[in-house]
């Protein structure tokens, strides 16, 4: 009973107050929605970043660093040193317990995208996620030289379409004045979104990055179909790749075969395990997202410091008010507990909403995210962290309120019913 | 009196027998006997569960060998970088333990992460020395265990040594080039403390 009256006249006194009180609760409902969107992105962007390369045992390439082979290879980002030889891919991908490879040729562009050379291994074999293999939305793997399969980034972004013609042109810059606009490429599929770097790629035959440097006339090759290695035998077979993705018949030789290349005899090159590597980078990376979350708890103690001031500054021109209430026969500890009621109620109100407001803004924002950042975000309900951070800021609330509440019960014990200013 | 067989009714036949001897109202002395033979069953299934919680194995990377290989271990051996041999040497034939197929255990190790799911370890090798060191040779195929988690793990640092609790199984190669390794079903992790 006693409850009820309390917690209405909170209500009332608060209505009468909106203003103020809303602010108040739109300061604290920011901060909590910072907390939660901040811890929200770095476990989709750990999730994402390390759902990029799934059931591959090693990537070779040349001899550089493990994270700089790993990032060119599978991220996209930066470039090799150096390439392997044909030869030497050829002769890893023979090996008996090598189960199968996947080549990478790297260093050109269209339009902004990154273009990749391989073969229709990459179709059947890249795994990301969960053991996810890539799909195509439309149409389906390139047979000829100037067949291509574009990421679902590169078809959104662009507007293209199966059937369509494209120009490929040398170097990765974002416009390349070099346009080798002799040969186009006919879009023969496009791949699902895969919400990893594969959807900003422009896939072609390794016969096909051939054709694009060929010096004679690439017409001569256009519309040739490859062989199941992406090259055409004598004509167009690539003397190098940049690197390449192997699978193999038992992941207990990962170490031998790992040894093996890094020991390899021909050329210098260096094979690395992509688990161990993402995992080191992501080691590097983590720094970043612990400094973040530390910020945002911060923002949480400021947000909820306004709240305590919004209620000590209350206090002064709301004498009249506690005196009325105690004239009415409310004892000190009812003046106690309806500051406590007030505090407890905005932060409630507010953490609530942040939460509310943040879920609904990244679901809406998701379409947007993916593609600017690339980043995916998985829809999902608000979890056991969001009620954590629900019940704490309320906790902390009625707490920090303590000492407006303190101060009213003094004020309410000493002050009449006429205000001395 | 209910009939009943097996050690039960004898020893109940001969409480009876004392029963008469001593006047002792037989009741009570058969409500004995049940409580005697709660106390036994219930001290069974204390053993037996406490049996089951030491069922897990601790081995140690020795209880991998057979026992022909435990008498010479194969010394790891600086690896020659000046040379330009080959590596090759990852074909030497080893052996495993076939009894250990099937045991719960527990092996301290590092892992080598292979596949990351969201985040967390969801399959991995397990070594007894870190694999990526490369001034010594890798282990050999009995020293690696190929542990999946049906349930990820979250690892904080590929250098930091762990126990490794799970289901030990044999994985036949597909290759003719080692007979068999070991792997495992890890259930759970915990951090090793030198």
């Amino acid at each position: 009973m006693r409850g009820r009256v309390l917690v209405s006249l909170a209500v009332r006194s608060l209505a009468n107050r909106r203003l103020s009180a809303s602010l108040t609760v739109l300061s604290v409902a920011v901060s909590v929605a910072l907390l939660i969107g901040v811890d929200r992105l770095r476990t989709e962007a750990r999730a994402s970043f390390t759902s990029t390369i799934s059931g591959a045992d090693l990537i070779v390439g040349a001899r550089s660093g493990p994270i700089n082979l790993l990032l060119y290879s599978v991220f996209r980002i930066g470039d090799a040193t150096n390439n392997i030889s044909w030869a030497s891919y050829r002769e890893i991908a023979a090996r008996p317990e090598v189960a199968w490879t996947i080549p990478i040729s790297l260093g050109d562009a269209h339009r902004g995208f990154r273009v990749l050379g391989t073969d229709t291994s990459y179709f059947a074999y890249y795994r990301f996620g969960r053991e996810r293999s890539l799909e195509f939305a439309e149409g389906a793997a390139f047979t000829r030289v100037n067949d291509t399969v574009l990421g679902a980034d590169v078809a959104s972004a662009l507007g293209y379409a199966v059937g369509d013609r494209i120009i490929v042109s040398h170097g990765i810059g974002d416009v390349s004045f070099e346009q080798h606009d002799e040969l186009p490429f006919l879009v023969t599929g496009i791949l699902r979104r895969t919400g990893t770097p594969v959807d900003r790629t422009v896939h072609v035959t390794l016969a096909g990055i051939e054709a694009i440097h060929a010096n004679d006339d690439p017409h001569l090759y256009a519309g040739k179909t490859v062989d199941a290695t992406g090259a055409i035998a004598g004509a167009l077979e690539p003397e190098t790749i940049t690197a390449c993705i192997v699978g193999l018949e038992s992941r207990l030789m990962v170490f031998g075969l790992q040894r093996f290349i890094n020991e390899f005899e021909r050329e210098p090159l260096m094979a690395i395990v992509p688990g161990v590597t993402l995992q080191q980078l992501w080691e590097l990376v983590g720094v970043a997202e612990t400094a973040l979350f530390g910020v945002s708890t911060f923002v949480i103690a400021a947000g909820l410091i306004g709240l305590l001031t919004t209620l000590l500054t209350s206090l002064a021109e709301r004498r009249r008010e506690m005196a009325v209430l105690r004239s009415m026969g409310a004892g000190p500890g009812m003046v106690f507990g309806l500051l406590i009621a007030e505090a407890v109620i905005l932060a409630g109100i507010a953490a609530v909403a942040g939460v509310t407001a943040i879920h609904a803004g990244m679901f809406a924002a998701r379409p947007f995210v993916l593609e600017r950042f690339g980043l995916y975000l998985a829809p999902g309900l608000p979890g056991w962290f969001d009620g954590a951070v629900v019940i704490v800021v309320t906790i902390a609330a009625g707490l920090i309120a303590t000492l407006p509440a303190w101060r009213a019960y003094r004020f309410s014990l000493a002050d009449g019913l006429s205000i001395r200013t | 009196m209910v009939s009943r067989s097996g050690p039960e009714a004898e020893f109940a036949t001969e409480l009876q027998r004392r029963c008469v001897q001593d006047k002792i109202p037989l009741d009570m002395e058969v409500s004995l006997v049940r409580r005697v033979f709660w106390l036994i069953f219930a001290a069974c299934a204390l053993v037996a569960s406490a049996d089951k919680d030491t069922a897990i194995r601790e081995l140690n990377w020795e209880d991998l060998l057979p026992d022909d290989e435990k008498q010479e271990p194969p010394a790891p051996s600086w690896v020659d970088h000046s040379s330009l041999s080959p590596f090759d040497n990852f074909h030497i034939p080893t052996g495993i333990v076939p009894e250990l197929n099937g045991q719960m255990v527990k092996l301290p190790g590092f892992i080598v992460p292979l596949d990351i799911v969201e985040g967390k370890v969801s399959s991995s090798l397990l070594v007894p020395y870190f694999g990526a060191c490369i001034h010594m040779p890798p282990p050999p195929p009995n020293q690696i265990v190929y542990v999946t988690f049906a349930k990820p793990i979250e690892i904080r640092s590929i250098w930091d040594p762990v126990w490794v609790t799970g289901k030990l199984g044999i994985e036949r190669y597909a290759s003719e080039l080692a007979e068999a390794g070991y792997s495992m079903k890890g259930e759970g992790i915990e951090e090793y403390r030198y």
